[in-house]
């Protein structure tokens, strides 16, 4: 193998590879990166046996060939070369010589052969919008839970409509659920499918760049996102994902109005006296007023009262202060509409004004 | 106890006294699977020892009387014998279903009183279940648990504080508790054979080799135990296991008996009122290489469906798909009561 690549071009892709390299080294050869040449391209692979993320960098290729080399030695050699040409040539057994500039370097590979098969992409695609993709999937990553054994819930179910895509995650605690209205051409029937988490921050990743549309595909056990000359394969995860319309709450009637910025930081300020396991804080909502309070049993307690935009019954509740600041940290409406029913029914939060998107955050209460 | 199930058996039936018994899976003419649970002193001049695959067994002693366990018949007579150790020592605490621990020290003061003590709680359990023990008097527990393994069956061995370092070094490093074959390897590896070679090695380099595990051994090797005796020792994990007839291949047979061994966990757990947040999977091929590996949840579980999409999570990350496996199991730790693990946070689902 034999080839010339410019730096800022292979550290691009490096990077973006990077995130599909098995974080945990329990199978050794997953820590590596398969280089992969065509006629004009080297073809970067990174997997974890979940998630594969493919890479392409333009190159200058003499001798073709494919070997797989540590991800992070050759991520951390290229991050710190000069603007330039690198080459890579390997010596035909187990090394691969690396220069660019007055650098040298040889790093040890393996054969092509020990690193997984990427699933095949043989199949029908149809095109997404790309950004509407890119904040929806931000904007659910959050409440995924980190929880392994609940695994229906190790992902976000994405709904495509043939005039929608929806996209909803919940770790049992809160849920998110976000959809925007959009024309998805080729698509006749609903077609739901759960994405892992670890694909959606990938996902998330690649659509964060300059592309209008993405390719998506998938089969009995994969999914395919294309998205311009990069690959996104994910196992598909199996199972049954929650009855989420159930748990949207659809009477809660006392509807409270705050300013987003006002509210973050007030409870950024009131749960630092919040019990440090539970993070619990109570919200006290009277007319045009909302109370936050903490109380951390050894440690001291916090208030703080807010200007609201509500009229009606008072009602209190309990929240864990860093539920309500996952969300609210990733918005950036002005506004954010609160509806309660009693304390112990879930709350809904929603922004305000709505925007393309129609975005719900449903949380439940503690028990105070 | 002294070849607990063989002996129950012996006791039971005189014509298998003298003879080669061994309790366990069924040899099927030595094509059997399964393994050893106890053998016999007779069986044991054959070679045979417990936890030995069964169809070797038979190869060894062909001639021998195999018999399928009756675990109910011997968890009773474990509680009759747990009951006379009661009427002994005030601080009983059992090890296994034919072990256990008696805190003495209220009741003797010397070595002396102690093996007087010893022979007769000996010829109680004689009398009582025409059954013979063997017993170790020491210091601590671990040098106690060693003696009375020393001479078997029908041992009494008594060490002293003074004796005990003197007792220790020429034995092999796989007579310390948490030294099984692996790092038996690693430590011969090292050069460490015995355990006074064990205690003259650094202590800094056996911590920088064996991690945590180096710092425990080493201190066995000197002697000391401060674990004290403790009268109800609470289940640490929760696991069941299965040998295929046949060494299994297929995805479907492997997960199919997971998800009968998950069941049977969920059920255990739930009767005993726990949950746990560390699921392990334990796999042995056909050649016996045997491999476990194991996830750490930060909320505990319970769930039959939960515990086995995670043991099958590990299966199909962990498995080497070339091999047939021979033994799958399952077990649950880090357990915990289920109201600890009840928060306040209500759930949606």
């Amino acid at each position: 193998m034999d080839f010339v690549v410019k730096k800022a071009e292979l550290l691009r892709e490096l990077q973006y590879a990077q995130g599909g390299v098995e974080r945990k080294t329990t199978v050794p050869i997953l820590s590596n990166l398969l280089l992969e040449t065509t006629a004009n391209t080297v073809v970067v692979t990174a997997t974890d046996l979940d998630v594969t993320v493919q890479c392409t960098c333009p190159a200058k290729v003499k001798v073709a060939g494919a070997l797989a080399v540590s991800a992070r030695k050759l991520f951390d050699i290229v991050r710190f070369l000069p603007e330039a040409d690198i080459h890579f040539k390997s010596d035909g057994q187990n090394w691969i010589q690396v220069t660019c500039d007055r650098s040298r370097f040889k790093i040890a590979s393996l054969p092509k052969d020990n690193f997984p098969e990427v699933p095949s992409v043989d199949t029908k695609t149809i095109a997404l919008p790309a950004q509407p993709l890119h904040y929806m999937s931000a904007s659910c990553i959050f409440a995924i839970t980190q929880e392994e054994s609940r695994y229906t819930l190790n992902g976000a179910l994405m709904i495509l409509k043939p005039g929608s895509i929806t996209l909803v995650a919940t770790d049992g605690h809160r849920l998110v659920f976000v959809s925007r209205k959009v024309e998805i051409a080729g698509l006749e029937e609903e077609k739901k499918v759960l994405i892992p988490k670890k694909a959606l921050i990938e996902l998330s990743k690649l659509t964060a760049e300059d592309v209008s549309s993405i390719e998506f595909g998938s089969t009995e056990n994969h999914l395919f996102f294309r998205v311009g000359k990069r690959l996104l394969v994910s196992r598909l995860l199996t199972g049954q994902f929650p009855n989420y319309d159930m748990v949207i709450p659809q009477e809660n009637d006392k509807q409270v109005v705050l300013n987003t910025r006002e509210f973050t930081d007030a409870l950024k300020r009131v749960s630092i006296m919040a019990d440090e396991e539970s993070h619990a804080v109570r919200l006290s909502v009277t007319e045009n007023q909302l109370d936050i309070h903490s109380n951390g049993a050894e440690v001291g307690e916090a208030k703080e009262t807010l200007p609201a935009i509500y009229k009606g019954e008072s009602v209190g509740i309990g929240f864990n202060a860093q539920y309500l600041l996952d969300f609210l940290s990733g918005l950036d409406s002005e506004e954010i509409e609160l509806d309660l029913r009693d304390e112990e029914t879930q709350g809904l939060l929603k922004p305000k004004p709505k925007g393309d998107y129609l975005h719900q955050y449903v949380l439940m209460p503690m028990k105070l | 106890m002294d070849a607990f199930y063989a002996s129950i058996e012996q006791r039971e039936r005189p014509e298998y006294r003298g003879k080669p018994v061994i309790v366990g899976a069924d040899p099927r003419e030595g094509r059997g699977r399964g393994v050893v649970a106890a053998c016999s002193y007779e069986a044991r001049r054959f070679g045979i020892h417990s936890a030995m695959p069964i169809g070797r067994a038979f190869r060894l002693c062909p001639k021998g009387i195999y018999l399928r366990p009756e675990f109910k018949k011997y968890t009773q007579v474990s509680r009759d014998i747990r009951a006379i150790f009661r009427s002994f020592a005030y601080l009983v605490e059992p090890l296994s279903i034919d072990e256990a621990f008696l805190d003495m020290s209220q009741e003797v003061s010397d070595g002396e009183a102690a093996v007087k003590v010893a022979q007769l709680l000996k010829n109680t359990i004689l009398q009582d279940q025409q059954l013979t023990s063997s017993i170790g008097i020491a210091p601590n527990k671990f040098v106690a648990k060693i003696a009375s393994d020393l001479k078997k069956p029908d041992g009494l061995t008594l060490v002293l504080s003074h004796q005990v370092q003197s007792f220790l070094d020429p034995l092999p490093i796989s007579r310390l508790w948490g030294v099984g074959p692996k790092t038996e390897t690693k430590l011969s590896q090292m050069g460490i054979k015995t355990i006074l070679q064990l205690r003259h090695y650094q202590k800094d380099v056996l911590v920088q080799r064996l991690g945590k595990m180096g710092a425990h051994l080493w201190t066995l090797s000197n002697g000391v135990d401060n674990r004290p005796v403790m009268e109800s020792r609470e289940a640490k994990s929760i696991g069941h296991e299965h040998t295929f007839p046949e060494d299994a291949w297929d995805n479907e047979t492997l997960e199919q008996t997971l998800f009968r061994l998950s069941a049977s966990i969920s059920q255990r757990l739930s009767e005993k009122g726990l949950s746990g947040k560390t699921i392990t999977l334990k796999l042995r091929y056909s050649d016996f290489t045997t491999i476990t590996r194991q996830t750490t949840l930060r909320e505990a579980l319970e769930d039959e469906s939960d515990i086995y999409q995670l043991a099958r999570k590990l299966l199909r990350k962990f498995r080497d798909s070339k091999r047939k496996i021979r033994l799958i199991g399952v077990s649950v730790s880090s357990l915990q009561s289920r109201n600890e693990s009840a928060r306040r946070q209500m759930r949606l689902f």
